[in-house]
């Protein structure tokens, strides 16, 4: 399509500014080489657009001052903002928070989540190789032994497999103002060694065991520490550590076949 | 991680290194919109902070320039405009008025043999009294086109109007100016009016007003 006289006025400014597209601005060139009046309207926006710009361009700068004042605006929007997001954030990440200590507070017990200090102390006793004060095979004449030193009472387990070595008075730290005393009875089953730590249950979370076998259904404690298992369970007001290098199932077992 | 916790401190970094250069350029805008060396400062530090607060809304690659004048633009029509003295600005009344005077283009060209003359006498402030007279569309879009080198399609975004409007605005605005400058010419005798156009009706009110203020000097 040609372009005419009315078109190229129209579009005068598009083509000055090359606004067109290289096929539109074909047109145009092609336009102003033949026809004389807009080439001359051309040619007068061209003079006429070169001079003024440089007036309007005349560099318009920002006083020292204002600028200064603008960056110390800017510094401190800067500041505004960042804390504004950083208590967002806070805000956001508190129910997060939230969510995993509850999270947390649900799934320990399941897990068996026991007091660490108990195991600890249970498995020390059991690699401890001081020798034992009372030694004898018989259970009942272990717990005479003890019913005089202990102000609590308790019955030494009678296993089928392992046989009792032995005792001695211990004593185990559960906190740091926790020191409770304790009875430390050792067995031997093959060639293994069994220990068994014998102390008050107050303010312990075990599961009570009754006629071998854990009260309520609950899971038997078993925990895993040093390459031992600890087997915690509770009789009565006296708590039970079981510790041994035996497998978990074999220790259960064992447990099961008291009297 | 904690660095994106606590927020971007470099944030700031790069607004100064990539908006702050473009201060002078919004300055100059903002002078041509307030006619107000006070209010066009007050214009360009309340567009830099709210540039700044939308930092994180900038599409990096893009025109930093075009986005700021965006910026300005919105807050000055929002803001400042209703606060604006328009008493100096011709109203659409005056500009259909000029428009008719030089309906036909070729009567405001100014002949070759004159133009060293006109170059001296009317394009100094006299450039920028025009621009100022024209009405805010018609300036801003001179503005982005002839000062700040803007694209059609940049302007339309910064103005949020049509491409077909930028360029109709720019033909109207460029010949209302031309045809202000020829008769600041007309009225300092560096050209001769056209037929049926005399100096006295020419520049209307301004021209009384200029030549009153000689005589009364």
């Amino acid at each position: 399509m040609k372009i005419d006289c009315s078109d190229f006025k129209k579009y005068l400014d598009a083509y000055f500014d090359e606004e067109l597209a290289d096929a539109e601005r074909a047109e145009f060139d092609a336009h102003v080489a033949v026809c004389c009046e807009c080439r001359q309207h051309y040619e007068h926006r061209n003079w006429f657009q070169g001079a003024v710009r440089p007036a309007m361009r005349r560099p318009c700068r920002l006083s020292t001052d204002a600028r200064d004042r603008m960056r110390d605006s800017l510094r401190g929007e800067a500041k505004v903002i960042r804390r504004r997001r950083t208590v967002r954030r806070v805000y956001q990440v508190i129910p997060a928070m939230a969510a995993a200590g509850a999270i947390f507070l649900l799934v320990t017990p399941l897990t068996g989540f026991a007091p660490a200090p108990v195991v600890d102390e249970a498995v020390s006793q059991h690699i401890d190789r001081t020798p034992v004060d009372m030694p004898s095979p018989e259970a009942d004449e272990v717990e005479r032994w003890f019913s005089g030193r202990l102000t609590f009472r308790f019955q030494a387990p009678r296993f089928r497999k392992a046989t009792l070595l032995g005792g001695r008075m211990t004593r185990v730290v559960l906190q740091k103002n926790d020191r409770r005393s304790a009875a430390h009875l050792v067995y031997g089953i093959g060639r293994h060694k069994l220990s068994v730590l014998a102390f008050p249950a107050h303010g312990l979370d075990v599961n009570e065991l009754k006629n071998g076998k854990p009260d309520s259904g609950h899971a038997m404690d078993v925990h895993d520490s040093k390459g031992y298992r600890v087997l915690l369970y509770r009789k009565g007001d006296v708590a039970y550590a079981v510790t041994s290098d035996l497998p978990e199932r074999e220790m259960l077992r064992l447990l099961g076949s008291q009297p | 991680m904690l660095k994106r916790f606590f927020g971007k401190k470099d944030e700031h970094a790069e607004f100064e290194k990539i908006a702050m250069p473009h201060a002078d350029a919004l300055f100059g805008a903002a002078m041509r919109m307030t006619r107000d060396r006070s209010q066009a400062e007050d214009l360009v530090q309340e567009t830099l902070l709210r540039a700044f607060r939308f930092w994180h809304k900038f599409q990096r690659g893009t025109n930093i320039k075009a986005w700021l004048f965006r910026i300005q633009t919105n807050l000055f029509i929002n803001r400042y405009r209703k606060k604006q003295n328009e008493s100096k600005v011709m109203d659409g009344r005056s500009v259909d008025d000029m428009l008719d005077r030089h309906a036909a283009e070729e009567s405001t060209w100014i002949p070759t043999d004159v133009r060293e003359d006109f170059l001296k006498q009317v394009l100094g402030d006299e450039v920028i009294e025009a621009l100022d007279k024209l009405p805010f569309e018609f300036r801003m879009t001179v503005l982005l086109a002839d000062m700040h080198d803007f694209s059609y399609k940049e302007i339309a975004e910064v103005l949020e109007c049509p491409v077909g409007t930028v360029m109709s605005r720019l033909h109207r605005a460029r010949k209302m100016l031309q045809a202000q400058l020829f008769e600041y010419a007309v009225d300092r005798g560096v050209v001769h009016a056209p037929d049926g156009v005399t100096a006295d009706n020419v520049a209307s009110m301004d021209a009384f007003r200029r030549r009153r203020k000689v005589a009364n000097a």
